[in-house]
Order: structure tokens, then C-alpha cells, then sequence
């Protein structure tokens, strides 16, 4: 963060040293249409004009027919130039502005002026002093100019000085012809009207886009509000995808207490998995030797623990943990546990007895495994006297794909768990980029047995690997 | 029902009221992107954006108008910020968006504005959501009213955000599957749905010719009508549902140059500050044989976010360019980081992120551009346990199309 705030510090001092020998740009071209060309400043050449324009002093702009462009200058004033019209901007500094017409019909909105600035409109035949007013001016190609002045206030004169200078008010109009002395000003109507209702449409739209801009800005506030709440469900766990691309949420509960079924030296874990056509569970009780107390960290720290330098406090004497998916089910757990004498360490828990049984039948209840195992290129076979076949088989389907299968058989009957390592899209990863980061992947756990009843004869359960590693499964 | 009353009222003012008004002006926004996201070296299929505007604003009088606002949207392909760590690659998104809003002129610097509104948010995030069956599809239903003064406006705003489909497992699938193993006491079922109130105020400075400043504040104050507080023993609730608050604020000076050159340029910087707070908790099942499950206001954070942007205009090409580089920085006060196992760390869970993004436009006829847009959002957190959720990683996307303005 330091770096990039060095980073960007530096960018600005570059952009400042910009600000200090560039100009500042005074005018944007807003909008144009058709054939529209400027000239950014006298001596340069008619370049194509486009929307979005930066111009400055000494520019012009020229409309051919049928061609449109607005205007606006920094101070917020906003001129139209209607087709076939010319205008050089001729000087713009914050004392005075002038502005030259050469030809055709041009609608000027100028913004209200501070004491001791001017602002001047000049044609071939008369200029124009503005104190903030709405007009136009129209130039035809005998270069008279008749000025309209739709709000406000003009002080108008011919170019040249005679005839004096006259304050033409709203819808008033007055005209400028060469060599001859001009009229009074005189109330318009008819088709002038036109122009004011074509121009005010031109402002209601710019100002309901304005007002399009502030709704989608309020509205993308209040929709950040709406993906907060989903991004706590994401970061919590509570919805993955699993291996076959659906979505799995996951709630998980602690209980505790006579309420649910349970001793004052006991707590329940309970995780459940639903999807849009099925529902698993699982769950582990975890007995100790001790009640547990109130505050109920204080012996659930140690509920995982199996060995180490220091005696607990308390630990598991039993654990049940079952899976199911509210037709069948697995249970297993062990028993009798108690704290001895370690071999690698100080002190560590052992159990005398490991139960499992499928759809509530026992299929083994004894001293806990103790598997001899051979490595095959292409398989694992752990050696189990007494538990199912006595042999318990772990192949790999996909290959190189983190995805194992564990195979047994109980009386004949094929029983089955797959694990994958999933990541966020619920892909399986090869064992290569699995190596990279382990952490990153959740599991999945598949329970299959021929016996089952229940929806697609599996138990299917997307829970972290911790949790199963934890219960002594995998 | 609401829904339905909402349409039927703006359907009339769509008809009906136009027959009594002076003056009818409509604004036409149409924007069509076809694109590309992608996460890490995975890549969506290309997909497309779509967005519709169309507000015919009818006038009454100098004084009196009234904008009925409709928008349409469908983004066929994730934006490069949107929520990435769940690990939704193919998420669809599609919005409509129904609003009245009258404006009165009191006088001519001071705009009364009042606005009610309807939105409805789909999503299509896996291969077994249908549209219509999001998760975390939400309605939404505001009501406000604003007043500006020339360039200051102040507002009051309130609105419900509703989940129709999602409720806790807990008081729904769980009971009637799992059976009474689970206590009877629950944190609530439409935990998700909220009501909020916001007090916003907004305006521009010009302290120089060609310098703007743009300044916003908001203060939201947000209740959760069904989500009980947990508390650190298991099982018990406090009596107060949650509720949250947060303030936001942001300042964006901006300036025109014309240097040396062809090229003009429109340089701001954007600063952000929001500060959330949540008398919500946390307790974390995965956690139970650690030393500290519970965590305290687990969802107040701080985030400061700094973006430099860059717009060029070329006065011989009329190709505009525009870059823009964000900075963001979140860090929750009292939620700890955790190692890629899941054990706590003494830090608090802090995410920076990077945003890039580069922008063309270039006018093909009139009110017709043509739009290409690339980015890349990058993300690097202390929180390393993402067996869940990802907290570290880069995304990008890039899309070109048509925008077209009426």
C-alpha cells in the first residue's frame, strides 16, 4: 500500500508540473452534429469536431447546413450554433470575453456575470454587451444581424458606433443593417418561439440525463448494500459449488444440552448440505470427561486434540459421529478414551473400541483399525481383518485429478467413498496444482452402498476437509 | 401485489398524464458489449452486457415535471469487482428497475425532487438455478425525496431490500429433514431482508476556472427485521435483532488541461473513505477447538479507497481514452485473519485491492459509439484459510460493443 501510495504521489507531481506549464482548457464542445469543424487557433487548419472538445482562445467553430454544435464554456454560459454559422472565440479571460459571430444564427445562454467582468458578442454589424441574459443572433449573408433576447437584458449598438445603444429586454427583438440607422427594439412572436421550444427540449434532456446519472448512482449504493449480504454468505461457507457444478449450501450448528438429547458432558456438531434436490447431514457428538462448562470453549479447544506436551483439561472420552441423507445412513465412532503416556510425545489420547455401521447395522465393532498397507503404481490396498472383506481398496478414477476412492464390501455387498478436493468453481484439480496450495481446496464426500434406499443411493456432503480429518475419517 | 400497484400507477402516468402535459422529452440509452471474464487462467464463455434506459419526461409547467424511469439490464458477463470468491465463473445477472420521480421548480436555483421505485435483481449463478430461483434474487422498493440549492443537494431516502428465496436451513429444510436434534432456538429465517434509511448530501465546487471538486456524504442506517444477535454462548440470542450503520464519504477534484500537443486531458483523483459498523457477531463453527470461535461486531470494517483517473481527448482524432487505477483497502476491526488451516492469527482480516481499467471511445454516426473497455482487478488479503471463499486473486475482462444515446 506504501508503494503504491509513493507510486501515485509521484504520478500526481507529474500532472502538477503539467498544471504549472499547460492551460487550462476553457471550453468543451458538448455536442455536435453533422458537419461541424473547428479551428484550434488561427493559423491552424479545420479539423472535424466531435463531442467531448477541448477549445481555447483564437479557436472557431463553423456548422455547414444541416449541422449542429453546442458549447459550454467554463463559466457554465452555453452557446447553440445553428447550421451554417461561424464563431471565433475570440478572447476568454475572466475579466472580459469576446466573442465573434461571422455568420448564421447562434443561441447564446450566458451565465451571470461578477461586477467588473464584460462579456461581448460582436457581428459584422453589431456588438452586443450581456449581463447574463438568454438571445440569439442572426447573421444572414448580407451580414445583417437581428438579436432576440428571449430573458435578460442586451445593451446593443451597430459595430461602427452611430445610432446609440439601445437595451433590448425579454422577447424583444431589434435588427443591424449596414449603413443604416437602427429601429427600436420590438416584441417578437410566431416561429422565434419555435427555436425557444426546440432549445428548451435541449435543455430538458441534458437535464433528465443529469437526472439519470444521480438515480443510477443512487441506486449502485443501495445494490452495494444487497451484495454485502451475499458476500457474508460466500465468506462464511454457507454456499459452495460441489463436483457436479450444482450449488450446496451449508449451515453448520453447535448444540448442547438435555433439550436436544444430550448429557452435561456432551456437544453436538452438526453440518447439513442442501441442495435444490437433495438434503445430507452430518454430525458428531463429542463425549468428555468432564461437564462441560458454561462457557463452552473452554472444552471444545480440546475436542480435536490427540497428542502433545501438555495435559488437557479435557478430551474426548467417545465420539459419534453419522451421516446421512434422511432416508440412509452411516455411523461410526470410537470409545473408551483415556490419556497415556505418548510415544512421540509427552501425553496422547487412545481409544479402546471403533464401531461403523451402515443403515443402523453393525458391520464392525472392535479394537480400532490398525491397517497394514501396501502401495501399488495404481492403487492402495490397506489389509483390515475383520472389518467388511477385510480389505480396503483406494484407487484414483480421474487420474491425476485429486479424486480417490475407497472400496470395500460388507457381506457381498459393495460399499464405496469418494473424496474430492474441490475448488471455488467446484472443479477437481491435478495432483500438481493441488501440491501448490492444499488449503485452498474444500472437500467432498460421496457414501455409496448398493443397500441404499434413498436418492441416488448416496450420501453427498461438501464439508471442510478439517472437519473430516478432525473425526479420524480420512 | 406491490409490484403490481407500482406498475399499474406508472403505466397510467405513462398514458394518461401525457394528455395534459406541455411538453414530452424522452432519453433513449441503449449499451450492447459483448465480452469475456475471466479468474486466475480460468475463462468464461463469451457472453454479453445489455442496459436500457428510457425515461420519457413529460412536463407540465416551468415548474411542475414528472420522469417516469425505466431500466433494463443483463450482464452475461461478470464484472472483474463483482463477488468472485464464491466461485461463481458463469454468473448471469438481469435487473429491471421501475421509478417515478416528479420535480418541482420552487424558484430558479432550488429543485424539490421526489422519487419512488421498484427494482428486481435475477441471478443464474450455477448449472441448477433457474431464472427466477436465484438464491439471492432481492427486490427492492425505495422511497425518497431531495432538494438541491444550485450545486448542493440534500436528501432522505428509505428503502427494503427483500430475499424471497433464500430463508435459513435452520428454520426451514432442517427442521422437516434433520428432525428435533437441533435446538429450538434459531438466529432467524429471512435473515438476509433489511430495511434502510439514508441521509446523502452532494454537490460541486469550483474554486478555479476548469477545477471542479465533487463531494458526497451518506449516513445509512440499516435494521434487520428477522436476523437475532448471537451471542458468545451457544444456543442463546439478545432480545435486539441486528442492526448496522455506516458512513461514506468521498471528495473527486478534477481538472482540464490543454498541454503542449494535440492531446487534451481531464485528471482527477477520487478519495473515499466508508466506515461500517454491525451489532452483529460471529461464532465460528469450523473453529470449535480453537481458543476463540466467538468474534465480537464480526461484520465492522473501514475502507479507504483512492482511484487517479485519466481521460484524453486527441483535438485531431475524436478518440476519447480513459484510464482509471483504484486502490482499496478494507480492514475489519475485530474479525482475526487465519492461516490456510483455519487457525486464528493476532491480526485483523485486512483485503487491498487494485482495479485497472482502460477505456475507448470512438463516434461511429451520430449518437452512436463504439466502446471497448478492458480490466483487471487484482486482490491480496492477510486471510489466507480459503477453503470457502477466496480472498487472493486476480480477475479481468475485457468487452467491446455499441452504446447509442437518443
Amino acid at each position: 500500500m506504501k508503494n503504491k501510495l509513493m507510486v501515485i504521489a509521484v504520478c500526481l507531481s507529474m500532472c502538477a508540473s503539467y498544471v504549472f506549464s499547460a492551460k487550462i482548457a476553457k471550453v468543451v464542445v458538448s455536442e455536435s452534429r453533422g458537419k461541424v469543424t473547428v479551428k484550434i487557433n488561427k493559423s491552424s487548419g479545420w479539423i472535424k469536431c466531435y463531442p467531448g472538445m477541448l477549445l481555447d482562445e483564437n479557436a472557431t467553430i463553423k456548422t455547414d447546413s444541416r449541422s449542429k454544435a453546442t458549447i459550454i464554456l467554463y463559466d457554465g454560459s452555453r452557446i447553440s450554433v445553428n447550421p451554417k454559422s461561424e464563431l471565433l472565440l475570440k478572447t476568454l479571460t475572466d475579466g472580459q470575453k469576446v466573442l465573434e459571430q461571422k455568420s448564421g444564427k447562434i443561441r447564446f445562454k450566458i451565465a451571470k456575470l461578477l461586477q467588473g467582468r464584460t462579456f461581448e458578442c460582436k457581428t459584422p454589424t453589431a456588438v452586443c454587451s450581456i449581463r447574463g441574459t438568454d438571445f440569439t443572433l442572426d447573421v444572414n449573408d448580407n451580414n445583417e444581424t437581428e438579436l432576440k433576447v428571449f430573458e435578460g437584458l442586451v445593451a446593443a449598438a451597430k459595430l461602427d458606433g452611430t445610432g446609440g445603444e439601445f437595451h433590448v429586454g425579454a422577447s424583444q427583438k431589434m435588427s443591424f443593417v449596414k449603413d443604416l440607422p437602427p429601429n427600436a427594439p420590438t416584441s417578437f412572436s410566431g416561429d422565434d418561439n419555435k427555436d425557444e421550444s426546440n432549445s428548451r427540449k435541449e435543455e430538458m434532456k441534458l437535464a433528465v440525463k443529469a437526472e439519470i446519472n444521480m438515480d443510477l448512482s443512487q441506486e449502485a449504493v443501495q445494490q452495494m448494500a444487497a451484495q454485502e449480504m451475499k458476500l457474508a454468505q460466500y465468506q462464511e461457507g454457507k454456499t459452495v459449488i460441489d463436483v457436479f457444478g450444482k450449488r450446496v449450501r451449508i449451515e453448520e450448528y453447535l448444540v448442547r444440552g438435555d433439550e436436544v438429547g444430550l448429557q452435561p458432558n456432551q456437544v453436538k456438531l452438526v453440518v447439513v448440505n442442501s441442495r435444490k434436490d437433495r438434503f445430507d447431514w452430518y454430525q458428531r457428538v463429542a463425549t468428555f470427561n468432564d461437564v462441560v462448562p458454561a462457557d463452552m470453549k473452554l472444552a471444545t479447544k480440546w475436542m480435536d486434540w490427540t497428542k502433545g506436551a501438555t495435559l488437557p483439561s479435557y478430551y474426548t472420552v467417545a465420539n459419534d459421529m453419522g451421516a446421512s441423507n434422511t432416508v440412509d445412513n452411516i455411523k461410526y465412532g470410537n470409545a473408551g478414551g483415556s490419556i497415556v503416556a505418548g510415544v512421540d510425545d509427552p501425553w496422547q489420547l487412545q481409544y479402546t473400541n471403533f464401531y461403523f455401521k451402515i443403515k443402523d447395522s453393525t458391520m464392525y465393532n472392535g479394537a480400532p483399525l490398525a491397517p497394514v498397507r501396501t502401495v501399488y503404481p495404481d492403487k492402495i490396498e490397506d489389509v483390515v481383518p475383520g472389518f467388511g472383506s477385510g480389505m480396503i481398496t483406494t484407487t484414483f478414477p480421474d487420474g491425476d485429478k485429486m479424486h480417490s476412492k475407497q472400496d470395500t464390501t460388507f457381506s457381498g455387498i459393495s460399499y464405496s467413498e469418494d473424496y474430492y478436493s474441490l475448488d471455488d468453481y467446484g472443479k477437481v484439480p491435478d495432483s500438481e496444482t493441488y501440491l501448490k496450495d492444499p488449503m485452498k481446496y474444500n472437500m467432498e464426500a460421496v457414501f455409496k452402498y448398493d443397500n441404499f434406499t434413498g436418492k441416488d443411493k448416496k450420501i453427498d456432503l461438501c464439508v471442510a476437509p478439517k472437519l473430516f480429518t478432525s473425526a479420524g475419517i480420512k | 401485489m406491490l409490484k403490481r400497484i407500482v406498475f399499474f400507477v406508472v403505466a397510467v402516468i405513462c398514458f394518461v398524464l401525457p394528455l395534459s402535459a406541455s411538453d414530452i422529452t424522452t432519453v433513449f440509452n441503449v449499451k450492447a458489449l459483448l465480452g469475456q471474464y475471466a479468474f486466475e487462467k480460468e475463462s468464461g464463455s463469451y457472453n454479453g452486457n445489455l442496459n436500457i434506459d428510457f425515461v420519457p419526461a413529460i412536463k407540465f409547467s416551468d415548474k411542475f415535471s414528472l420522469l417516469p424511469a425505466f431500466y433494463l439490464g443483463y450482464n452475461g458477463v461478470k464484472d472483474v469487482t463483482e463477488l468472485v470468491g464464491g466461485g461463481t465463473l458463469v454468473q448471469q445477472s438481469a435487473d429491471y428497475n421501475i421509478a417515478l420521480k416528479p420535480i418541482i421548480n420552487l424558484s430558479k436555483n432550488v429543485k424539490l425532487r421526489a422519487k419512488v421505485g421498484y427494482m428486481n435483481q435475477l441471478f443464474q449463478e450455477t448449472t441448477d438455478e433457474t431464472w427466477g430461483k436465484g438464491l439471492f434474487d432481492y427486490n427492492k422498493v425505495t422511497a425518497g425525496a431531495d432538494i438541491s440549492h444550485k450545486n448542493i443537494t440534500a436528501g432522505y431516502s428509505c428503502y427494503t431490500i427483500v430475499f424471497p428465496n433464500y430463508n435459513t436451513l435452520a428454520e426451514t429444510e432442517t427442521k422437516e429433514k434433520y428432525g428435533s436434534e437441533l435446538s429450538s432456538s434459531s438466529v432467524g429465517k429471512k435473515i438476509l431482508d433489511f430495511s434502510a434509511s439514508e441521509i446523502s448530501a452532494y454537490g460541486k465546487i469550483y474554486p478555479l476556472d476548469s477545477f471542479v471538486i465533487d463531494w458526497s456524504f451518506g449516513y445509512n442506517l440499516k435494521s434487520f427485521a428477522d436476523q437475532k444477535v448471537i451471542t458468545e454462548i451457544v444456543n442463546v440470542y439478545k432480545p435486539e435483532n441486528r442492526a448496522d450503520n455506516s458512513i461514506a464519504v468521498s471528495v473527486f477534484p478534477s481538472i482540464a488541461l490543454i498541454p503542449a500537443g494535440p492531446v487534451t486531458l481531464l485528471g482527477g483523483l477520487n478519495v473515499s473513505m466508508i466506515n461500517y459498523n454491525s451489532t452483529q457477531n460471529h461464532y465460528n463453527v469450523k473453529a470449535t477447538s480453537q481458543d476463540n470461535p466467538y468474534t465480537p461486531k464480526y461484520y465492522d470494517y473501514s475502507e479507504t479507497q483512492i482511484a487517479p483517473v485519466v481521460s484524453c481527448s486527441f483535438n485531431t482524432i475524436p478518440l476519447k481514452v480513459d484510464l482509471s487505477y483504484q486502490m482499496g483497502s478494507r480492514k475489519y476491526t475485530e474479525r482475526l485473519a487465519q492461516d490456510s488451516a483455519g487457525t486464528n492469527l493476532a491480526d485483523k482480516t485486512k483485503t487491498d485491492t487494485n482495479y485497472l481499467s482502460l477505456g475507448l471511445t470512438y463516434p461511429l454516426f451520430e449518437k452512436m459509439s463504439l466502446k471497448m473497455l478492458v480490466s483487471q482487478f487484482n486482490s491480496v488479503s492477510n486471510m489466507k484459510y480459503e477453503q470457502v471463499y477466496r480472498y487472493n486473486y486476480t480477475t479481468s475482462n475485457y468487452f467491446v460493443g455499441v452504446t447509442y444515446e437518443y
